[in-house]
Order: C-alpha cells, then sequence, then structure tokens
C-alpha cells in the first residue's frame, strides 16, 4: 500500500470517528431517548462489578491518600482533638439554646429547612458508592434510583446543607451534580441579598455573582463569614434556606454594578457518606 | 483488547476517582487510548480513541460523545507523531504520551465549552493537565507493554499484509 494511499485511508477512519462522534453529540444535545436509556443501562449492569471494584481498590485508595496527605491527617487530628475537647464543654450550653431557638422558630413560624421533608415519601436516604470517574464530572454516585423514587433534578443535601441535585437517574443508581461542578448553580442568598451560585470545579470555593444592580448597599451587605442560603425564590430548583456555602472573600467588580463572592461549600464533599435526596418540585 | 478495555474502564471507575493530587485524577482511559495509537499507528489510534471514549461516556454526565470526539482526535495525533519518532529511544514515547495527555485535555475542556459545558478556568485546566499527564508517565511504563501484548496477534498480521 503506498504512503498517500494509507494516508487517505487514516484520513478517512478520523473523518468517520469524529463524524459519529458528532451525530451522537447531536442525538444526545436533542435528549434522544436512546442514548438516556443505553447510559441508564449500562450504568444499572455494571453496578455489581463496579461496586465489588470499589471495595476491592478502597486499601489503595486510602494508603494512597495516608501516605500524600499523611502530615495533614496528622495535624487535622490533633486538632480535631482539640475542638472535640472544647465542643464537649459547649455542648450542654448549646442544647439549651437549640431549644429556645426551636421553640421561638415555632413561634414566629420560621420553617427549619428540612422540616418540609420530614414526612415519610417526601425524601430518600442514600448511601455513596462512587466519586465522578472524571476531572470534568463533579459528580459522586448514590445508591438509589428511579425505583427509589429518585428524579432528575431533586436536591440532596446532608446534614450540613447542600451537597447537590440529581443529574441523572438509572433504576437503582443516580449520579449527583456537585456543588462544586462548573455546571452547576443555585439562586442562594445571605441575610437580605439574592444571588447566584455557581460551581468552579476542583475543590475551588463557589462563585456568588449578585445580578442586581440597582441595590447600592450590596458591598456592605455581604462580608467574609456570612453563611448563604437557597433562596427558594419562584424559579429557583431548591427549596429554600438550605445551607449552601460560607463566604470565604468579597469582591467587586469594575463599575461596582456586581458583587463577586467566594464562597466555601458547607458540605465536606470529600467525606461524603449518606445523603438525603429530597423530594422537591420545583414550581413552574 | 476488549478484555483489556474493560479491565481499564473498571480501573477508572473504581480505582483512579480516590487517587487525587491537588484535587485531580488520572485518566487510564485515555493513556490507553492514546498507547494504542503509540502501537498501532493514527488509523487504530482514532478506532480505539473512539470505541475508548464511547465506553467512558456511557458512565459521565458530561454531553454523550464528547470522550470519543477528543479520545479519536487526541490519539490520531500520537499516532501520527510516532510515525515519524525514533525507534530506539525507550523513553520518547513515555513523554510524549504524557504530553498527548495534556494536549487531549485541553482539547477536552475546549470541546466542551463548545457544547455548552461551563468552562473550568486555564488555571485550573492547566493543573488537571499537569496532574493527568504527570498519571500518565507513572501508567506510560505499564501500559507500552500491555497494549502491545493486547495487539500482537493484529500487528503481526498487519506486517505480514503489507
Amino acid at each position: 500500500m503506498s504512503t498517500t494511499t494509507r494516508l487517505l485511508r487514516t484520513n478517512r477512519v478520523l473523518l468517520t470517528c469524529v463524524l459519529a462522534s458528532l451525530t451522537l453529540l447531536t442525538l444526545d444535545a436533542r435528549g434522544n431517548g436512546l442514548v438516556t436509556s443505553t447510559r441508564s443501562h449500562v450504568v444499572d449492569e455494571m453496578r455489581p462489578l463496579t461496586g465489588s471494584a470499589n471495595s476491592f481498590f478502597k486499601p489503595f485508595q486510602n494508603t494512597w491518600n495516608g501516605l500524600l496527605h499523611y502530615g495533614d491527617i496528622k495535624k487535622e487530628n490533633e486538632e480535631l482533638r482539640t475542638e472535640l475537647d472544647a465542643l464537649r464543654g459547649k455542648q450542654a450550653q448549646i442544647q439549651n439554646e437549640l431549644d429556645r431557638q426551636l421553640a421561638l422558630e415555632r413561634l414566629v413560624n420560621v420553617p427549619n429547612w428540612l422540616d418540609q421533608f420530614k414526612a415519610p415519601g417526601s425524601y430518600t436516604n442514600a448511601k455513596v458508592i462512587g466519586e465522578g470517574p472524571s476531572n470534568f464530572d463533579q459528580t459522586a454516585q448514590i445508591d438509589k434510583g428511579s425505583a427509589d423514587g429518585v428524579k432528575v433534578g431533586y436536591p440532596v443535601v446532608n446534614g450540613a446543607g447542600l451537597v447537590g441535585r440529581s443529574e441523572s437517574v438509572t433504576e437503582h443508581t443516580s449520579r449527583v451534580l456537585l456543588v462544586t461542578d462548573s455546571n452547576f448553580a443555585a439562586g442562594v442568598r445571605d441575610d437580605l441579598d439574592p444571588g447566584t451560585a455557581k460551581g468552579r470545579g476542583l475543590g475551588q470555593p463557589m462563585e456568588v455573582v449578585s445580578l442586581d444592580p440597582a441595590t447600592d448597599t450590596k458591598p456592605a451587605t455581604a462580608k467574609v463569614g456570612d453563611s448563604l442560603k437557597t433562596s427558594g425564590l419562584d424559579v429557583s430548583l431548591f427549596p429554600g434556606g438550605i445551607p449552601v456555602a460560607t463566604v470565604t472573600k468579597v469582591r467587586e467588580a469594575a463599575g461596582g454594578l456586581e458583587l463577586y463572592v467566594d464562597a466555601q461549600p458547607i458540605v465536606d464533599l470529600n467525606r461524603l457518606d449518606v445523603v438525603k435526596v429530597l423530594g422537591y418540585n420545583p414550581p413552574r | 483488547m476488549t478484555l483489556v478495555m474493560s479491565i481499564v474502564l473498571a480501573l477508572q471507575l473504581s480505582l483512579m476517582p480516590g487517587l487525587r493530587i491537588a484535587g485531580a485524577s488520572g485518566d487510564l482511559m485515555l493513556l490507553f487510548a492514546l498507547t494504542v495509537a503509540m502501537v498501532g499507528g493514527p488509523e487504530r489510534g482514532a478506532i480505539a480513541g473512539f470505541c475508548i471514549g464511547l465506553a467512558f461516556d456511557l458512565f459521565l454526565t458530561t454531553p454523550f460523545g464528547l470522550s470519543a470526539l477528543t479520545y479519536s482526535l487526541g490519539a490520531y495525533v500520537v499516532g501520527r507523531v510516532q510515525v515519524g519518532m525514533l525507534r530506539h529511544s525507550a523513553l520518547l514515547p513515555i513523554f510524549t504520551l504524557a504530553l498527548g495527555t495534556a494536549g487531549t485535555v485541553v482539547l477536552y475542556a475546549l470541546l466542551a465549552r463548545l457544547f455548552g459545558q461551563a468552562w473550568i478556568g486555564w488555571a485550573q485546566l492547566w493543573r488537571v493537565a499537569l496532574v493527568e499527564a504527570g498519571f500518565s508517565l507513572f501508567f506510560a511504563p505499564i501500559s507500552l507493554p500491555v497494549c502491545r501484548w493486547a495487539m500482537a496477534g493484529s500487528l503481526e498480521a498487519r506486517s505480514a499484509s503489507v
């Protein structure tokens, strides 16, 4: 076979691969059911295998993390011991204050963020069984799917706050788009002002953009340490009041029309274990 | 070859997410596609990249076909590079695979943006590319002989036909 013929054939092969990929991308973008159902079936069928492989490789991962972060873990352990001692002392005092706060909230009818999902059937408890396999995919896999009532778009929380939302659901598992994913966005608010929190990927702080130039007092209201919660406004994908992040840095865009805020997610996404999927359908 | 791909996929899904440096992990699927191109040339590389990327796409939430497209292009380029490579160098293929990994990661991010995914930022992209290239550098000495072994039969058949 001559070099020119071979080159032409190779280019033809590449062109075929590119065209096939583009066709699949187009089908997926148009929401083709075949693509979604194939993905769903394959993930479900592979679940026993990936589950066993996860268990098998867990010791290797633990060893790796132990070796790589030995100093950090040791330091963190010491800090946690100190913190634990301090917390034990404060526990009784906090319990009293909590009881009083709950009584006050009931009095003025301020809902706790999980109160509306206390009824059986309004939530599903799930276990995190895997992390995102790609660096461009900040996700976690949970062991509950459509058979357990999970639907695409449902908010996922744990005891600390918002973890993310269900992005793809198979019969027995779901993939949760974490708050740090660059495709994640949620309407949030501090005490007074609304904004949009967006993920920036790979353990980066979230970025909150205020899109309300008319609010002159905006720069003064957001400050480091503020707690941001889901806004629960009309078009929001999440119910209101779920803790999302804590403000770590406040920046003002040129012209002062927009306020940019860096915020650290409240949930420790590296140590997800059990989560709660809330059966929340946003108002249309 | 299918068996090797299945094993690599299982490793990528279960082992690699837990092995992270600076928040990023390696991409064995991409390394496997590039290694096939390094061993078998651009044509096989493009086909393997497409198939491997497609298999990986089934487990991601990113647009379906994006990995197939990127891996195919990345493997084709690496295959083209290896055609003109010095045969006696043992280290050159390993560094080419690492460089190919970094390049394909950047291409992936750019194409992802083109297909409507949010942009992760250049700083993060370089970090991911660097970490993935590092992992490729580490795993390439294993992936190269494995691929040569898996493709031994088909390579001999091709040599005979030429």
